[in-house]
């Protein structure tokens, strides 16, 4: 058993029976010291979804699931396809990915873990740091080492983030997926 | 057949929890006929509160020693804690139609079970805090799966001040009551400042204004500023946290109900622990009211005159986010001037800030904030009340549960 507030996307619960892959798990603050989860559930045995809420100290029941390493391969609309050691092919759903996918992207190298239920993949997770390209971001402002001055910045696939506001075009940098932040500018 | 609803209210402190549960049950037992029982767990806390509203339970010992009271048509029940109920009345509980847990109180671990037994459905809400807060709509009436019984379904319930959300609580009669107050003011303010020992005063010169906040540093510079106003200023402080504070500033030891203090252009005059009917007919009399936490905040608004809300801190700070949220919605269409003055008192306030100054530049804008108040008053008494919601809510639960 997990509480309301420890359970991951990418992660399934049991609820009447059926499992329910998390797919999105918001916290908010109420009144006094209690505190809310507002989860979004995708029902694995029919594809159904629902929105629920939760006082964040609930027990839920939460199963662990077989996992894989695969590597991203290519986009067939609309399925994303991963590859494993095997060089067998692993298809997954847009709805599925939806934590990860303002990171992926052609030519990535990253190695994710696909996660199955009953030899279905569900979700494929990536490692906790990935390092991205800044494809555009406006000019470094000048004298500024700090890192606490951000800017917008945008990587090849499009998706921006605040990154110090000394990076530059064409700088890697890290990024942590899971709070989704910028974490540091690194050397390649 | 009656619907037979529980509300289980577990007092955390001072009297806001029973004070809003209260309202609910008489509300949902007098205007829409419901078999309603109310569960209380501090005995002690529900006596002083039962015995300002109905002067009738005059004898607090006796309430003391009972463990169910009949108060204004509501079954009140002493809830143990730990929790003494026989498995018949467990089950009794879990039969209901519906059960409420106000404010996120737990029900009792037997309840829960005896849940797990029932073969009819059972609609079980958890009542939460007011916000203004924009998740608030995306969260309300959503489910809440529990492990108990597929005849049993979880539901959260949000108040709020929009479309979209489970409305505030508005008895039939209170908009009523306030214009009627607001018609015979001149008499009413009089007769007030008589039964507090000030009735020489000519209530017409003066302004009058109601505190009922929390303890905070901010309340001596807005003491100071009131006493140093032209206008003679009369400030009702009925007994509570409030007083704290005014003590400290007043150097007093202690200040109790009868107590006056006068200060430069400032008279205050504590009040004895009021009944909601007394004090939602003090915050309508009054230019100003100073109110905290849940219950008197939504009755200032009812109220329509200017106030300012001091927020139920929360220690990692999270309160000045519901606060902001709030100002978004009811400074909406208020004039820039008059926007900025109550932003800052309020900001002020809430931070504990010296608060002298900022009143300087809100006073002028009073008349202002009374004409956006009954704007505002209207606007939200367009919505469902919340026991007319909570009642629609379990109307198409049923629908629902029996196509």
């Amino acid at each position: 058993m997990k509480t309301a507030q420890e359970i991951k996307p990418g992660q399934v619960i049991m609820i009447d029976g059926s499992p329910w892959k998390v797919q999105k798990n918001e916290f908010n603050r109420a009144g006094r010291s209690s505190a809310i989860n507002k989860m979004k559930l995708k029902n694995i045995l029919n594809g159904m979804q629902t929105e629920t809420t939760f006082k964040c100290d609930d027990k839920l029941e939460y199963i662990v699931l077989e996992q894989k390493e695969v590597t991203y391969s290519y986009f067939a609309d609309p399925m994303y396809v991963f590859v494993d050691s095997d060089y067998e092919q692993i298809e997954i759903e847009k709805d599925d990915l939806e934590n990860v996918l303002m990171y992926i992207e052609d030519g990535m190298e990253d190695v994710c873990q696909a996660v199955f239920y009953n030899t279905k993949v569900i979700s494929v997770d990536l490692p906790k740091t990935i390092v991205r390209q800044i494809a555009y971001t406006e000019p470094s402002v000048r004298g500024d080492t700090s890192g606490k001055v951000t800017k917008v910045a945008r990587l090849n696939n499009g998706h921006e983030l605040q990154v110090s506001s000394f990076c530059e075009i064409g700088d890697f940098i890290e990024i942590d997926t899971l709070t989704g932040e910028y974490k540091s500018r690194v050397k390649r | 057949m009656t619907a037979r609803w529980t509300l289980f209210c577990a007092i955390i402190d001072n009297f806001g929890d029973i004070g809003v549960c209260w309202r609910l049950a008489r509300q949902l037992k007098q205007e829409h006929a419901l078999d309603l029982e109310l569960w209380v767990d501090d005995w002690q806390a529900l006596s002083v509160f039962l015995k300002a509203q109905l002067p009738e339970l005059h004898d607090q010992d006796a309430c003391l020693d009972r463990d169910t009271l009949l108060a204004d048509g509501v079954l009140v029940r002493r809830w143990h804690n730990p929790w003494q109920g026989a498995a018949a009345l467990d089950d009794h509980i879990a039969n209901s139609d519906v059960i409420i847990e106000a404010f996120g109180c737990e029900l009792p671990a037997s309840v829960k079970l005896a849940l797990g037994k029932v073969q009819k459905p059972v609609l079980w809400l958890n009542l939460e805090y007011l916000s203004a807060e924009h998740w608030i709509k995306e969260c309300h009436g959503l489910s809440s799966p529990q492990p108990v019984s597929k005849q049993v379904k979880k539901h959260f319930f949000f108040p709020g001040f929009e479309q979209g959300t489970g409305g505030l609580l508005r008895e039939a009669d209170v908009l009523e009551n306030h214009m009627q107050w607001q018609q015979q003011q001149a008499e009413l303010r009089q007769q007030r400042l008589q039964t507090t020992g000030l009735g020489a005063k000519n209530q017409a010169d003066h302004l009058l204004v109601s505190l009922f906040s929390y303890d905070t540093p901010a309340l001596s510079g807005w003491l100071d500023a009131l006493a140093e106003q032209t206008q003679p200023v009369i400030c009702f402080v009925p007994e509570g946290k409030s007083l704290i504070a005014v003590s400290r500033h007043f150097a007093r030891p202690e200040l109790v109900a009868g107590d006056v203090v006068s200060v430069g252009a400032l008279s205050v005059t504590v009040l004895p622990f009021r009944s909601q009917h007394d004090y939602d007919e003090l915050l309508s009399l009054c230019d100003f009211n100073m109110v905290r936490g849940e219950d008197s905040f939504v009755r200032a608004q009812w109220a329509a005159q200017p106030f300012i809300w001091h927020i139920y801190p929360q220690d990692d700070g999270v309160h000045m986010l519901k606060l902001q949220a709030f100002e978004h919605l009811y400074l909406d269409g208020l004039d820039t001037d008059a926007a900025k003055a109550w932003r800052a008192f309020s900001n002020g306030w809430n931070q504990g800030e010296d608060c002298r100054e900022l009143w300087h530049y809100l006073r002028p804008q009073l008349s202002g904030l009374q004409l956006h108040g009954r704007k505002w008053q209207k606007k939200l008494a367009v919505m469902p009340d919340l026991a007319t919601d909570l009642v629609n809510f379990e109307t198409l639960f049923k629908l629902s549960a029996h196509p």
